[in-house]
């Protein structure tokens, strides 16, 4: 093969993940969501349940790269992970009281429709960093597609001046303001 | 999150800096300094980060809901195990057959062609580095059988790489998929230089199959007895018994 093909060094895999690499995470998102659902719809789940799991999967996973908790040492390591911690949280959930209260009821066997954040297995929710999350769909497309592009897509103020046709500095400014507005809906939720 | 502090954008600004790792080296070390005795300032740039870390967080969660629409769109046949690409290709390609036979059924090269051809089911899309990416979009889009896009990509690359045994294999094969098998030949033929390489015995099947389509029969036939693969021998087979 090729050495084109070789697997690269562990660096760039992490520092494309730091940096949010869109066509990275697209990858290793499509690539693994199959085996998983697989997985769960062996074993008593069904496929929307497969989707919320991998979801969360996929945000621990990515979580612990970025900060710095598990170093992949190369593609098949992180694929690896990946499906670790799809496969225990899935685990968990089976063990959980709610999972046996909803199988255990007689002809009921649909899970409760789930709460606002989507979250059947997360056991974090209350983090800061979680909560900021959840407020943050909550803001008005302006902010919500500044912040974005700026802390996620890690564009630079010039090229979000550019698309919205504005200055800089205003885009500097529009930035900070998002940012109070995303904290005052974080502090009052609801 | 509690209400006590209201970070000004100056004071924001530089933590968002510090933490996004823009400052200078000197700058980062005076930041850090600071940090280790000023409570007020940890407790600043621990806010800082958990509102960046969920813009970020919000922001994959609906990246991920793309993702997978994406996924749902582009595989219509869905089948649980991951080889749900290939069973999209292969019917992509019956039904191609199909066509061939009813249009082509005086020609027995193509005849032969049809049968026989079904392309490369393609490399696992891992990632790797950026250069890369280039390459594993395009096997995307071929395994999804966009032959023209993937040709797109992979043109790109081969002006950079044009020895690439990999390369011209897929280029190749992509090609005899897009009924160009003149360019097939020409990519496929540089492929077999490098003897060494993983794709030579399924190069020679290609090419044979491209010389078949081409209607040169004879040429066919030399390159499907230098191939090892099964395919090969059958085709072989389907030719003598003519």
């Amino acid at each position: 093969m090729g050495k084109v093909l070789q697997i690269q060094a562990q660096d760039n895999i992490v520092v494309a993940i730091q940096n949010n690499n869109e066509q990275l995470l697209k990858q290793l998102y499509q690539d693994n969501y199959k085996k998983i659902e697989y997985y769960v719809l062996q074993n008593s789940g069904s496929i929307d349940q497969a989707k919320d799991l991998y979801q969360e999967a996929f945000l621990s996973m990515w979580k612990n790269v970025k900060e710095d908790k598990f170093v992949p040492k190369n593609e098949t390591a992180l694929q690896g992970y990946l499906y670790t911690i799809a496969k225990n949280k899935w685990t968990d959930y089976l063990r959980s009281a709610r999972f046996k209260k909803t199988t255990g009821m007689p002809g009921n066997f649909q899970i409760k429709e789930n709460e606002e954040d989507n979250s059947y297995f997360e056991n974090e929710t209350n983090n800061k960093q979680s909560l900021v999350s959840i407020a943050f769909k909550k803001l008005g497309e302006e902010c919500k597609t500044v912040l974005k592009q700026f802390y996620f897509e890690k564009k630079s103020l010039k090229e979000i001046a550019l698309q919205f046709n504005i200055g800089e500095n205003s885009v500097r400014n529009k930035k900070y303001r998002c940012i109070q507005k995303l904290k005052k809906l974080t502090i009052t939720p609801k | 999150m509690n209400n006590k502090s209201n970070i000004p954008e100056k004071t924001f600004e530089t933590i968002e800096r510090y933490l996004l790792k823009k400052m200078t080296t000197e700058e980062s070390v005076a930041f850090k300094s600071s940090l280790e005795t000023d409570t007020a300032l940890q407790q600043q740039v621990e806010e800082v980060k958990s509102i960046i870390h969920g813009i970020e967080e919000a922001s994959l969660k609906e990246k991920m809901e793309v993702f997978h629409s994406e996924m749902e769109t582009n595989t219509p046949l869905q089948k649980k195990k991951s080889s749900y690409y290939f069973y999209a290709i292969a019917a992509v390609f019956l039904g191609a057959i199909g066509l061939f036979f009813f249009f082509n059924q005086e020609s027995t090269n193509e005849k032969l062609f049809a049968e026989h051809f079904t392309p490369d089911p393609g490399l696992p899309t891992t990632m790797s580095t950026t250069s890369n990416y280039l390459f594993f979009e395009g096997m995307v889009d071929y395994k999804m059988a966009n032959y023209q896009n993937a040709l797109t990509k992979w043109n790109q690359l081969h002006a950079l790489k044009p020895e690439n045994d990999t390369l011209n294999y897929f280029i190749g094969v992509a090609q005899l998929a897009s009924d160009n098998e003149k360019d097939a030949i020409t990519f496929l033929q540089k492929t077999i230089t490098k003897k060494e390489s993983l794709f030579i015995s399924d190069a020679y099947l290609y090419l044979g199959l491209a010389h078949l389509k081409a209607g040169e029969r004879d040429t066919a036939k030399e390159f499907l007895k230098l191939s090892s693969s099964e395919k090969s021998l059958q085709i072989l087979k389907e030719i003598k018994n003519e």
